[in-house]
């Protein structure tokens, strides 16, 4: 299979006089797991927004194979983004939502079978945690070469994100996996690369990312 | 393209009845014209349209600003996405009002 690689740099985003990106690179290799930490407020989600391209800021720079993407989201089988907040309509049906992505229901069930109860079901109806699993699932398995998971393990049991991350694993064999949450055992885990978002607006590549992480005081 | 259209179908339906409702509304308020009567109404029932559409994007974007990721996902850019439902909310207006006026002729 070729290797696809998405890069970002050139990124600057500010509101009036208050910088948020303003030096960034990041890149993510299909067969790849990435991970990126950052402090709140940092704009972990105002970056992966401006990848998946529905946020403009003042400049930035999307590429994948090299070839510049000014509305990455538009190209349809290339990447899909797992916001913060609950996203898929409420009164969507679990089965409509994942037809709608192309994600056979079988493959959500294959990974967590007490899914199987919510195929008729309502998003708007299901708990907070399985409504969370469920979109989280929605995006992972979505055939596409690239996913952005932004805070993926939110709202869910340390079980369920113990299983969360082989799933994670799994897709990694064939997509590009960016990931960010403040849960940075699991990214720490999962990711092949590291990236921490430091102010104002900067990535840094973490070499020895434990030990980075305690001394730019990300942990405690 | 069907389930393209059902998904905007779906985000329509959350505001359709809304907007549909002041079409109706701001028809019945000048007495239901007809003919050249209709088409001399048609541009401040177009301007008070541009309203509301602006009015449902602020509300949308206000109460439920990750909704629309679901359709990002899909490919749809906003702006898209509110054009056609847009349009669609004038169609359905527009396939009425013939409605009406067919019943009242032939009837």
């Amino acid at each position: 299979m070729t290797k696809r690689v998405l890069e970002a740099d050139s990124f600057w985003l500010e509101y009036g006089s208050t910088k948020i990106l303003q030096n960034i690179y990041l890149r993510v290799e299909t067969g790849q797991t990435v991970g990126l930490l950052g402090r709140n407020g940092t704009g972990k989600s105002s970056l992966l927004r401006m990848l998946f391209g529905t946020l403009r800021g003042q400049s930035q720079s999307v590429r994948v194979d090299q070839k510049y993407l000014s509305h990455p989201y538009q190209h349809k089988t290339l990447l899909r983004y797992l916001p913060q907040h609950p996203f898929v309509p409420p009164n969507l049906r679990v089965e409509a939502a994942c037809h709608a992505y192309e994600v056979p229901f079988a493959a959500l069930e294959g990974y967590f079978p007490e899914l199987g109860k919510y195929h008729t079901e309502r998003l708007g109806d299901l708990s907070g945690g399985a409504q969370r699993l469920v979109e989280t699932l929605l995006i992972l398995l979505s055939p596409v070469d690239f996913v952005l998971l932004d805070e993926p393990f939110s709202h869910l049991a340390p079980v369920v994100v113990e299983r969360l991350e082989e799933v994670i694993r799994a897709q990694a064999q064939t997509k590009g996996i960016l990931l960010s949450d403040h849960a940075y055992r699991p990214v720490l885990n999962l990711s092949d690369v590291v990236y921490l978002l430091v102010p104002v607006g900067r990535t840094v590549l973490l070499q020895d990312p434990l030990e980075e992480l305690r001394w730019r005081g990300y942990l405690p | 393209m069907k389930q393209q259209g059902l998904l905007i179908w779906g985000f329509y339906r959350r505001f359709g009845l809304f907007t549909i409702l002041i079409s109706l509304g701001a028809w019945g308020v000048v007495e239901l014209p007809m003919g050249v009567a209709f088409v001399r109404f048609l541009p401040l029932f177009l301007l008070l349209k541009i309203a509301t559409g602006a009015l449902v994007w602020y509300l949308q974007r206000t109460f439920y600003p990750h909704a629309y990721f679901f359709y990002a996902n899909l490919g749809l850019s906003e702006r898209r996405l509110y054009l056609i439902a847009f349009g669609l909310d004038l169609l359905l207006f527009l396939a009425f009002v013939l409605l009406v006026h067919l019943t009242k002729h032939f009837v």
